[in-house]
């Protein structure tokens, strides 16, 4: 059995089916991609100032990756030609050409994955933030583990019921061994068997559970009051030897103090608590989502502890106002109010990475309705942030802000109970991050997936080749027209996540 | 059997088995036959419609008897986890049970037996292809919706149980649920948009597929108006489900990275959950879920209704004797609905205040949409009148389709419009609605073409009485579960309290029939009411669930008859029993692999009965003045495309 129109065009459609079908997939692929495009404008155009996470957050998002963004611009687009070159050569029955361009499309496209792995590595570990209660947000980097509760537990009380508990993945060291509270002959030697007990006894405490129902429902059938309630053993607790020591998620954790431990799943944990605070490497301070008017006392400079740095910001503020002031006033407007909030001011100068918020420019002309700005103190100076860059800024720009290494660290101690969110700059850390996270990652999965298709048929295709190499072209075509697709994504992509 | 090459020389299509050299497990396992796929797509739903149907079964208890165990049930180990001490239904597990039933039925049951069963069985042989236009996407495309079923299966045996959000899986909801156990990835909620990934890819693979084999794929003659109006139907559904479905899986791959990854798209700045605020970022929208859902779900009814339509408008023309009234009117028809179906979602959202002006949009696109569905089913009305109409089982279901589609459609109009519909949303007023449009209808289309496709497919007939006995009672016993739930949802009794109203004394109350009325005698004979008491809307609950349990024992005929018509079953007369006109009744019974003895030729359209002057009452497509040479087909084609 042969399907037909797979290599030659059908007469009154024109086209095979291969060619019709990708053009059907494509379409869908445009709903897909069409639908996060939505949500991208939707969630943007939602924002509320003040009160949501702004778009975009922090000031060491954006510049620097602008260039690697236009990189894998050029590198796609170039990519899209040679794949044309590569079909023009088969249809030239040029094998050698062919194969040629083909490794080239592939090339770029490993170069594309490499250029992603790069800021992707960049985000996710060297840019953290901290919201404090306050919503005023410090960017740095948190050293290395210490967002993590630290802990040595003694005690655990966990439920036989539902899933595995907790704090069993959060133990770091566990050679000391456990036992069984009240049958001190059942030992562990380390969670992981404590993890196989668990699993045991909770299909056991399930039968014993289903056993008890049916005696109780039998006894109700006969006398409703006489009937002994249902009772069984749900809960183990498991003492360890010596003190375990452990590294507490905090998004598990739904209560702590010195001495215990609660986890969202209702396991408690006894023990000392080693220590309580995020160590952090403090950058930059950013009070947007703070009242100007609460911006000189927020608890961040109690967090931060030092007067210079506190001075440093509202006098560069200060000197921002000023050039915003007179900004506005050369063009006969007053500041509009949208613009008094308060941005992001960098805390050292030396850690100034010059990476402006470089939508600054458009934003005067998107928030262009100009409001009386009624309320606002001389002494409370508000500004507006890298609109007009200043003398400082510039200079430090060239330095990378992001290489923390050797420069003079500030690194302080924040008190978890002041945090409100942490994270790095990954998908959690706000809308831009996710969906910049979120589309980047399925058009890398489309890179890929478009990069192995093509790659196969230019490895195992010159068998293809030798028997019907229209038949290769026709497949390259269609390979070709899914990479342009590919191709045509990035390049919306590229203004909506590097540039707007 | 016997070995292909030695037993039948050159032609073996023939020969009643297909003769390849493949193994049993290539053959009828992954085998990239539509026929196969397509009957692998019927068994794997009907299963999981028994599934859903059980899950309801369940619910309709809690509704009846909040106050008693669960029969036979409760002490099963897995299930009495989820009732209380006492065996009683707990609101967690009608939560779960009302999410899976509304996920499976639809995702799982009703769009599988009808596009990927019957559109797969079907089309092809309708359009004389030797099958589709890719064969091993098709395999590829019933895998991945097996996978995805098995994720939805599994989930239930999961500490967390199965998904517990409504099938609808609204976000923060979704969000939030049974996110504080300590592996996320193994909980209900989470596997739930995992199996909806697999199940939305199987569908988009497939939508291509069908699209491309009916453009392409078409026999010599086949001209767009000789088409069968199944295969119009399977053509738009095919296109509603290949723009619909992405925006559900984008919604779904946001709502997977919200439980995983903790973004925040759909979670709200402020949200507060179990009275501590919610650690996420904030800044997303709950209403983007929505639109997001809705832009796939409205047209998803479609999705659920037009296969039903098109395998009724098969039948009914057959049984009639007469040729399908309006065929050109309702192939417009039948585009303008799709196209129609992309802007009426936000209909389901009147009251999350998006504002009058798209309401009222929404209600004018809604009311709109309204007109080809009536051009619809009055053109099937109208191709009966005047037939001498052979009721056998097929046509009693395509009959019966008609009015239940019918109430099911007209019902919605007050759905349509943003004030009736603040006081019906999410009622059991909406419930009845769209069961009409989909258990007595869609259900009823799909028992209408099994009963008539049945013999391509074995070679064997069902049996006619069973066939009665499994219609009769399932007619009434539909009324009777949907009916009342108008009564009730119009007076207020909501959709999601698993005691079934009992909470809202003031609403559930309400009278149905006064003391002593023939109605309330009626109900005292069994046993609801009290002797001399009045009728109360809520005693309408035990009536409705009474005839669910027999509506589920009004489906062991067709079971039996299912299964048993293979063994014993008449041998169907010929390889067109039923003296029909279009293309699949051209092959041999079961046709075999690549569908046709010889290169099919269409001559004429699809509905040629009772032609004046023709030899018998049927017409078919197939019969051309033999022989025919190549090149009078071609100049037939190309004469049709000037």
């Amino acid at each position: 059995m042969e399907i037909p129109y797979e290599v030659t065009p059908r007469r009154d459609t024109g086209l095979f089916n291969a060619k019709l079908g990708i053009w059907l997939f494509l379409a869908s692929e445009v709903m897909l991609f069409g639908g996060l495009f939505s949500a991208y404008v939707f969630l943007r155009v939602g924002v509320q100032e003040g009160v949501d996470t702004p778009w975009p957050w922090g000031i060491n998002v954006h510049k620097d990756f602008v260039y690697l963004g236009f990189l894998n611009t050029l590198v796609l687009i170039l990519s899209s030609v040679w794949v044309v070159f590569a079909w023009v050569a088969l249809k030239e029955r040029n094998w050698r050409k062919f194969q040629l361009y083909m490794y080239g499309v592939v090339a770029c496209a490993m170069i594309f994955m490499v250029v992603k792995g790069i800021e992707y590595n960049s985000k996710l570990n060297h840019h953290h933030g901290i919201k404090l209660t306050d919503n005023s947000v410090m960017e740095g980097t948190i050293v290395h583990g210490t967002d993590k509760i630290d802990f040595t537990g003694t005690k655990f009380t966990f439920n036989l019921q539902g899933g595995l508990p907790g704090f069993i993945k959060d133990i770091t060291k566990d050679d000391v061994g456990f036992s069984l509270e009240g049958e001190e002959s059942v030992e562990f030697a380390n969670a992981a068997e404590v993890k196989a007990w668990f699993l045991k006894s909770r299909s056991k405490v399930a039968n014993e559970l289903a056993l008890e129902r049916k005696r109780y429902r039998s006894e109700l059938a006969v006398d409703r009051d006489s009937a002994k309630p249902v009772s069984v053993n749900t809960k183990a607790t498991v003492i360890a030897k010596g003190p375990i020591q452990m590294k507490a998620n905090p998004r598990k954790v739904v209560a702590h103090s010195a001495t215990s431990l609660s986890y969202k799943d209702g396991t408690s944990v006894e023990g000392k608590l080693v220590r309580d605070a995020v160590e952090f490497v403090v950058h930059e301070v950013d009070m947007q989502l703070v009242l100007p008017q609460n911006q000189r006392t927020s608890i961040v400079w109690d967090v931060i502890g030092d007067e210079g740095a506190k001075k440093q910001f509202f006098d560069a503020q200060k000197l921002r106002y000023d050039e915003l002031a007179e900004y506005y006033e050369k063009r006969g407007k007053t500041i509009p109010l949208s613009t008094m909030r308060g941005y992001i001011l960098n805390l050292h100068p030396v850690h100034i990475g010059g990476h402006g918020d470089d939508h600054g420019d458009g934003d005067h002309k998107e928030h262009g309705k100009e409001k009386k700005d009624g309320d606002h103190h001389a002494g409370v100076s508000t500004h507006l942030s890298e609109a007009i860059p200043t003398a400082d800024t510039e200079s430090a720009g060239s330095e990378e802000g992001h290489e923390h290494g050797g420069h003079d660290e500030h690194t302080i101690s924040v008190p978890r109970d002041k945090i409100k969110f942490m994270g790095n700059h990954g998908p959690r850390y706000g809308n831009y991050y996710a969906i910049y996270f979120t589309m980047t990652a399925l058009h890398g999965l489309h890179v890929v997936g478009g990069a192995l298709v093509l790659l196969f048929m230019v490895v195992f295709g010159k068998k293809l080749y030798l028997k019907n190499p229209e038949h290769l072209a026709n497949r390259v075509e269609v390979g070709g027209l899914f990479w342009h697709f590919v191709d045509l994504v990035w390049i919306f992509l590229f203004p909506l996540m590097y540039l707007l | 059997m016997s070995d292909a090459t030695t037993a039948d020389g050159h032609d073996h299509a023939h020969d009643e088995h297909e003769h390849h050299d493949a193994p049993f497990w290539r053959k009828y396992i992954f085998s990239t036959d539509h026929k196969v796929i397509g009957i692998q797509y019927g068994f794997t739903s009907l299963l999981f419609l028994a599934l859903g149907f059980f899950l309801m079964m369940v619910m309709r208890w809690s509704i009846a008897y909040p106050d008693r165990a669960v029969p036979m049930l409760a002490d099963w180990p897995w299930f009495q986890a989820w009732l209380d001490d006492e065996g009683k239904v707990t609101g967690d597990l009608y939560n779960m049970f009302g999410a899976m039933h509304g996920t499976i039925m639809v995702f799982l049951g009703i769009v599988p037996l009808a596009f990927g069963a019957f559109g797969n069985y079907v089309t092809p042989l309708q359009i004389g292809a030797p099958d589709m236009a890719f064969p091993r996407l098709n395999m590829a495309s019933y895998w991945f919706f097996l996978i995805g079923g098995v994720l939805m299966f599994v989930s239930f045996f999961l500490p967390s149980g199965a998904a517990k959000a409504g099938w609808t899986n609204y976000s923060p909801l979704a969000t939030t649920t049974d996110l504080h156990y300590s592996d996320l990835f193994w909980t209900g909620q989470t596997q739930w948009i995992l199996g909806m990934v697999f199940l939305i890819s199987s569908s988009l693979l497939g939508a291509v597929n069908f699209i491309c084999t009916i453009i392409n794929l078409r026999c010599k003659g086949m001209t767009w108006m000789r088409l069968p109006f199944f295969v119009w139907a399977m053509l738009v559904t095919g296109f509603l489900l290949l723009l619909a479905f992405p925006p559900l899986e984008v919604a779904a791959i946001m709502q997977l990275m919200d439980r995983l990854g903790g973004t925040s798209f759909f979670v709200p700045t402020g949200l507060n959950v179990g009275g501590m605020a919610f650690d996420a970022a904030g800044g997303g929208s709950p209403l983007l879920y929505q639109h997001l859902f809705w832009f796939l779900a409205h047209p998803e009814v479609y999705v659920l209704i037009l296969p039903a339509i098109a395998i009724v408008s098969e039948i009914i023309p057959c049984n009639t004797r007469k040729p399908l009234w309006g065929y050109k009117t309702m192939v417009y028809a039948v585009m303008v609905l799709g196209f129609l179906a992309f802007i009426v979602w936000a209909h389901h959202m009147y009251i999350t205040g998006m504002g009058t002006a798209i309401s009222t949009f929404f209600q004018i696109t809604t009311v709109l949409i309204s007109v080809p569905s009536v051009i619809l089913i009055t053109s099937l009305l109208i191709s009966m009148w005047g037939g001498s109409i052979r009721f056998n089982v097929p046509m009693l279901f395509a009959t019966a389709f008609i009015p239940m589609f019918g109430i099911g459609g007209l019902t919605g109009l007050p759905l349509a419009f943003s004030l009736p519909d603040l006081h019906l949303h999410d009622t059991y007023y909406v419930i009845a609605h769209f069961h009409y449009v989909v258990a007595p209808g869609t259900i009823f289309g799909l028992f209408a073409g099994i009963y008539h496709w049945y013999p391509k497919m074995t070679n064997r007939m069902m049996s006619t009485k069973l066939g009665h006995l499994h219609f009769w009672p399932s007619l009434i016993c539909m009324n009777g579960i949907f009916l009342p739930m108008f009564f009730q949802g119009m007076a207020g009794f909501h959709r999601r309290a698993f005691d079934g109203g009992m909470a809202y004394e003031q609403i559930s109350s309400q009278l149905f029939a006064e003391a002593g009325t023939i109605t309330a005698k009626m109900f005292e004979l069994l046993h609801v009411i009290e002797p001399g008491a009045a009728v109360k809307l809520i005693d309408l609950n035990i009536v409705t669930s009474g005839f669910a349990w027999m509506l589920a024992i009004a489906q062991v005929p067709f079971i039996i008859n299912l299964f048993g018509s293979v063994f014993w079953g008449k041998k169907a007369e010929g390889i067109n029993p039923w003296g029909a006109t279009t293309l699949e009744w051209s092959t041999p019974t079961p046709p075999p692999h690549g569908n046709f003895e010889s290169e099919p030729v269409a001559y004429r359209g699809p509905y040629e009965y009772s032609v004046p002057g023709a030899d018998s009452d049927f017409t078919a497509q197939f019969d051309g003045e033999a022989p025919v040479t190549d090149a009078e087909v071609e100049d037939e084609v190309s004469e049709s495309h000037a």
